[in-house]
């Protein structure tokens, strides 16, 4: 509740502000996320039927870093970077991932689409955008279950425990971003990525997130040109 | 576009970062069962990592224990080639409904074998096995057969295999195959195969069957212990190892074998004259249609011929059994002990005789082997000093025929003859020793007693006093020989009493010592002594019998008439002393009592046996075994190794003719003993 009467109180501010904002080309941004996995909870492929992994995380978040270069009026593009953080493994009865967790770390090219930037009005204060960004994952899944027996002539030897794996994926986003000065603005996006990929620790071939950001975002090479 | 160019840069060392990890052993995930149904269940898995090195085997493991491995539960190996990615199996057999299994796929190579996650289901059950073949369908025992049909289990003993009754080793298994062995036990032809797997039972449609010999015929139908005898048939050499001959049911060794033909020994076992020859292989008999014969036995010769009990003699001929105890022999009608025996020999040991009497010391032999009996054309003498007659019809005495039945008869000698009886009953019979026969008289109809006492004179048998109706008695009594009558007579003349010695010499009777056992304890023996005349039915006191201070008598003392004069003594006195073996001669021409050197033996010598052989006196007491003979000339008694072997105490004792006769007692025995052997 608090966090609604927050971003409508900069809201309100951005729409009432009355100082003409300047147009710019760069823009860094920084933004949290609140991270929602999505999926079946139990992973089938034919008759083999087993939990999956990543559904049935209970607590997931990440940290975003973008760059994004206007290419023209209404395209910009630039590259992100997230940082997602997996944890609180658990479905019904089942053991089998218990006390595991995923760090994930994505780089993602990005192209974003946006509306135009007016002198004036409210396509001076607030810009609307969608975006589109392939990526690449780098998964570490790490885990204190006990995932194999494995025995040699001289008895049981250890399990591995954790693996890096590459997952492939596409997010797709919408967002706002609204200038709070000529320097810095916040931004607010809901965005859908489902990647793909494989592991040896576990089944899951792919996994889906939707995910809520919030986040700052700072102006660079304005355009400081008089229009008369 | 430089822009681009930094960015695809950045990916590609991004992607070529990190690379996935290789491992030396295989990774396999269990997944969960599915189509859990009372016919069986689904197992998954899915293979994530062959590894680096060649993977051997891999499906499933489960078991109703948690943890199954590879080499203690139920397993399921698949047989397609292993590839990464997912597989699965079902599973139609071993599953009891109900229970709780556990289930672990797994995967192994050369060095490493990883199992999946457990999991665990409740079964509902699974299919019984299905046996569609067998083969091979004739054979024999231990040899390998392949069972085929479907829902085995891969477990070789959960599966159980039988053919007829017995359960046969299954060395190998597969889901639709298995190997199995003939049970070495199997004794049937045909025998129905089953599988039965978890309490489910599949029969096969065929039988299984042993291959049996088939006897033909064999030669020669009569043959010896030791011969050979050549079977001719079929089919022997189909399981050599198997391969057995009997005649009857005694092995016999097999010199040689082929398919059609087996050379056998006849066994030294056989027990049985006539016996059909059977072949055995693959746990079947064969039996022959003809029946083989023993040779018939010949018997030559016996060696020596003359010989005592309990040595050894030597009989010779053909064909005896080489087994000593299927050879009887048989010596004047008792069963000799062989000792060792060949087909033309045998030695025995001749019975002792405390089994029983020969019937002769000219004693037959005759030998009997397997039901062929051969006397022996001659006899054996026998030549022991004493020698066993045959048993007394006496009856027991009544009331003690666990002790001694036999015992207390009295014996008189007249006639050439011995008259024997009269032991607490009427029974009275005459003895004939040159034939060794028995004959039956006139009971005595007097008050049956104990310890009666009496004498022969011209032929007539005068007896009475003694303990009978809980009375010491006097009465007196004449048996008429020639008549086979009795005669009451006058009572004797001294005192009731019991236990008396009386003997006659030269046609006078004589009687005296005794005692009164209705107060037995109280009465110390009668010391007075009597003689007899027959011709007027009178008795007259003669000189006491010499006792301890003219007072102490005895009783149950011994008398021997001989040579004109009497020894008497022994017997059981009131007082302690040597008195009890004192002996006495009496000369009744002078009227005069003579003690002559002492038995021998101490202690109560009482109701002792004596006779006068060939003018030697023999004595012997109640408990000494042998006899003591007394030589007049030193004065003093000689032991005589005695050879008589059943207990004659309180028997009877006489002579006649050369010999001696002893028995009765314990037994109803009889001993003749002939010192000139």
């Amino acid at each position: 509740m608090k966090k609604l009467i927050i971003l409508s109180i900069i809201i309100l501010l951005v729409i009432t502000g009355k100082a003409q904002l300047i147009n710019n080309n760069l823009n860094i941004y920084v933004g949290y996320s609140l991270v929602q996995p999505l999926g079946n909870s139990m992973f089938h492929e034919g008759d083999f039927i087993t939990p999956a992994l990543f559904p049935n995380f209970k607590d997931a978040k990440t940290i975003s870093a973008k760059v994004l270069a206007a290419y023209n009026p209404t395209f910009s593009v630039g590259i992100g970077f997230n940082y997602l953080d997996e944890h609180n493994w658990s479905f019904q009865d089942y053991t089998d991932y218990l006390n595991s967790t995923i760090r994930q770390y994505s780089l993602s090219p990005t192209v974003q689409y946006h509306t135009r930037f007016k002198e004036s009005g409210i396509f001076n204060h607030l810009r609307f955008y969608a975006e589109f960004a392939p990526s690449i994952q780098l998964a570490q899944f790490n885990t204190s279950s006990t995932l194999f027996v494995i025995e040699d002539k001289n008895g049981s030897i250890l399990p591995p425990k954790h693996s890096n794996d590459l997952f492939f994926g596409i997010k797709g986003s919408g967002g706002i971003e609204a200038p709070l000065n000529q320097y810095v603005g916040i931004m607010l996006s809901y965005s859908f990525m489902q990647s793909y990929g494989s592991s040896k620790l576990y089944n899951d071939k792919k996994y889906t997130i939707s995910q809520l950001e919030m986040g700052l975002y700072f102006k660079f090479k304005k355009i400081k040109r008089l229009s008369y | 576009m430089r822009k681009a160019r930094w960015i695809i840069i950045l990916l590609i060392l991004f992607v070529s970062c990190k690379k996935q990890q290789e491992y030396d052993y295989p990774l396999i995930f269990t997944g969960q069962v599915t189509n859990i149904t009372s016919s069986g269940v689904t197992f998954s898995a899915k293979i994530t990592d062959l590894s680096k090195y060649k993977v051997t085997d891999y499906g499933f493991v489960w078991d109703e224990n948690p943890n199954p491995t590879i080499e203690t539960s139920e397993k399921y190996i698949i047989s397609d080639p292993p590839k990464i990615g997912v597989f699965s199996a079902n599973i139609t057999t071993t599953l009891r409904s109900g229970v709780l299994y556990y289930v672990r796929a797994f995967v192994r190579n050369s060095d490493y074998i990883t199992y999946g996650k457990q999991v665990s289901f409740k079964s509902l059950g699974s299919m019984a096995p299905k046996v569609a073949d067998f083969k091979p369908k004739t054979g024999n025992l231990k040899d390998t057969v392949m069972i085929i049909g479907h829902n085995f289990s891969f477990k070789p003993t959960n599966n159980t295999v039988k053919f007829g009754d017995f359960q046969a080793t299954v060395v190998k298994a597969k889901l639709d195959t298995l190997w199995v062995l003939v049970p070495d036990k199997l004794n049937i032809q045909n025998a129905q195969v089953s599988v039965s797997i978890i309490g489910n039972i599949a029969i096969a449609t065929d039988r299984y069957n042993l291959i049996a010999p088939v006897v033909t015929t064999f030669n020669d139908k009569i043959g010896s212990f030791g011969s050979q005898i050549t079977i001719t048939g079929k089919y022997f050499d189909a399981n050599k190892a198997s391969l057995q001959v009997y005649f009857d049911k005694y092995p016999a060794q097999i010199v040689s074998s082929n398919a059609t033909s087996i050379v056998a020994i006849v066994p030294d076992s056989l027990n049985k004259r006539i016996c059909n020859i059977n072949v055995r292989m693959n746990n079947l008999i064969i039996p022959s249609v003809e029946q083989f014969s023993l040779a018939p036995i010949t018997f030559t010769n016996i060696t020596p011929k003359v010989a005592i009990t309990g040595s050894t003699i030597v009989l010779t001929g053909n064909n005896f059994s080489p087994v000593a105890f299927n050879n009887i022999v048989t010596i004047g009608g008792l069963d000799a002990t062989v000792i060792k025996a060949s087909p033309n020999r045998i030695e025995v040991t001749l019975p002792l005789q405390n089994r029983g009497y020969y019937s002769s010391r000219n004693a037959s032999v005759n030998v009997n082997v397997l039901g062929d009996s051969k006397d022996y054309n001659g006899t054996l003498l026998i030549n022991d000093q004493w020698f066993r007659l045959k048993n007394s019809p006496l009856s027991v005495i009544p009331g003690s025929q666990y002790s001694y039945g036999y015992a207390l008869a009295n014996c008189f000698i007249a006639n050439n003859k011995a008259y024997i009886g009269l032991n607490n009953k009427a029974e009275f019979w005459e003895y004939d020793p040159t034939n060794d026969s028995w004959k039956k008289l006139t009971d005595f109809p007097g008050i049956p007693r104990w310890y009666g006492s009496g004498f022969v004179i011209n032929n007539k048998i005068y007896y009475g006093t003694g303990f009978g109706n809980n009375h010491d008695l006097k009465d007196w009594w004449e048996y008429n020989i020639s008549t086979n009558t009795w005669t009451a007579k006058n009572d004797f003349a001294g005192e009731k009493r019991t236990g008396a010695v009386a003997f006659q010499i030269e046609n006078i009777g004589y009687l005296g010592t005794g005692f009164v056992w209705s107060g037995y304890g109280t009465s110390d023996g009668y010391i007075d002594f009597w003689k007899y005349s027959s011709t007027d039915d009178s008795w007259t006191k003669i000189t006491n019998y010499p006792t301890i201070n003219n007072y102490f008598g005895t009783w149950w003392g011994i008398s021997v008439p001989f040579n004109g004069s009497a020894y008497i003594g022994l017997g059981n006195y009131t007082i302690s002393g040597d008195y009890m073996q004192r002996m006495y001669r009496y000369t009744p021409s002078g009227n005069t009592w003579e003690q002559i050197a002492n038995f021998p033996l101490a202690g109560v010598n009482n109701q002792s046996l004596g006779f006068n052989l060939n003018n030697n006196l023999y004595i012997r007491t109640s408990y000494s075994k042998d006899f003591y003979y007394y030589d007049a000339g030193a004065n003093r008694w000689i032991k005589v190794t005695t050879g008589i072997l059943t207990d004659v105490n309180n028997g009877i004792a006489f002579a006649y003719n050369g010999k001696a006769y002893v028995g009765l007692g314990r037994e109803n025995a009889m001993w003749e003993y002939d010192p000139s052997r």
